[in-house]
């Protein structure tokens, strides 16, 4: 299961598997950003290519308006998978 | 060690894929390292093999074995046409651009980067993959 909240000062906390079950619903919430947000990914324990393609999309919506999805406290499992992917060209992570 | 199960073929299964899983990196003392990448390839293979297969017959069949430090993971479609993760798959050019990237082929590429190992075999309308990561 994931879980999507903001937090007051804004940035977007993902918790718990980010698989293709939990795709849709994600992409609800992550598609209709209208600007750059900061996406903490603490609490976020798995991530699979329907997840990288959930953020790719909104990365690609974001972009003509000159704004971007940032990541942090990203774990190094994930990051395997974002450098592997060559995400980490594409997606700031702090 | 070895655990094994039979899914339907939707993805509304893919939740009992993963508790199948936690179930044998319990009994089996997976070390949590290796837990993601044998579970990123179970996901993958199997939501593949649920959405460009949607209307074969019979269950997706997933045989996890834990031995000498390795882990092998076999899932087994009992009615698909061949499909070889090396050939068949759409390469991905981990270097592309935002703007030039598409959809198609990640998951793959993925798991040969994860993965130590991978074979596909296929026989009387069954196509197998097995997929090695050792841990030790």
């Amino acid at each position: 299961m994931l879980e999507i909240s903001r937090e007051a000062s804004g940035t977007i906390l993902l918790s718990g598997r980010f698989d293709a079950s939990q795709a849709e619903k994600a992409k609800s919430i992550l598609l209709a950003l209208q600007e750059g947000a900061t996406l903490d990914f603490q609490n976020l324990d798995y991530i699979s290519s329907a997840g990288l393609g959930v953020l790719l999309a909104a990365q690609k919506v974001l972009q003509p308006k000159g704004q971007a999805l940032r990541l942090i406290n990203v774990h190094s499992h994930i990051k395997d998978v974002f450098h592997f992917s060559g995400f980490d060209q594409i997606f700031e992570i702090a | 060690m070895k655990l094994a199960g039979a899914f339907p073929r939707n993805l509304e299964a893919l939740q009992d894929v993963f508790t199948l899983a936690e179930a044998f990196y319990l009994m089996a003392s997976v070390p949590t390292a290796g837990q993601f990448p044998v579970s990123f390839a179970l996901e993958e293979l199997f939501t593949n093999m649920v959405k460009y297969n949607p209307t074969g017959l019979g269950e997706i069949q997933i045989d996890l074995e834990y031995r000498d430090g390795t882990v092998r993971l076999d899932l087994a479609d009992p009615d698909s046409d061949p499909f070889d993760l090396e050939a068949d798959a759409p390469k991905v050019d981990p270097d592309l651009p935002l703007g030039q990237r598409k959809p198609g082929g990640l998951g793959v590429h993925l798991i040969k980067k994860l993965m130590d190992r991978i074979e596909c075999r296929y026989g009387g309308r069954t196509a197998t993959f097995t997929l090695f990561k050792r841990l030790e």
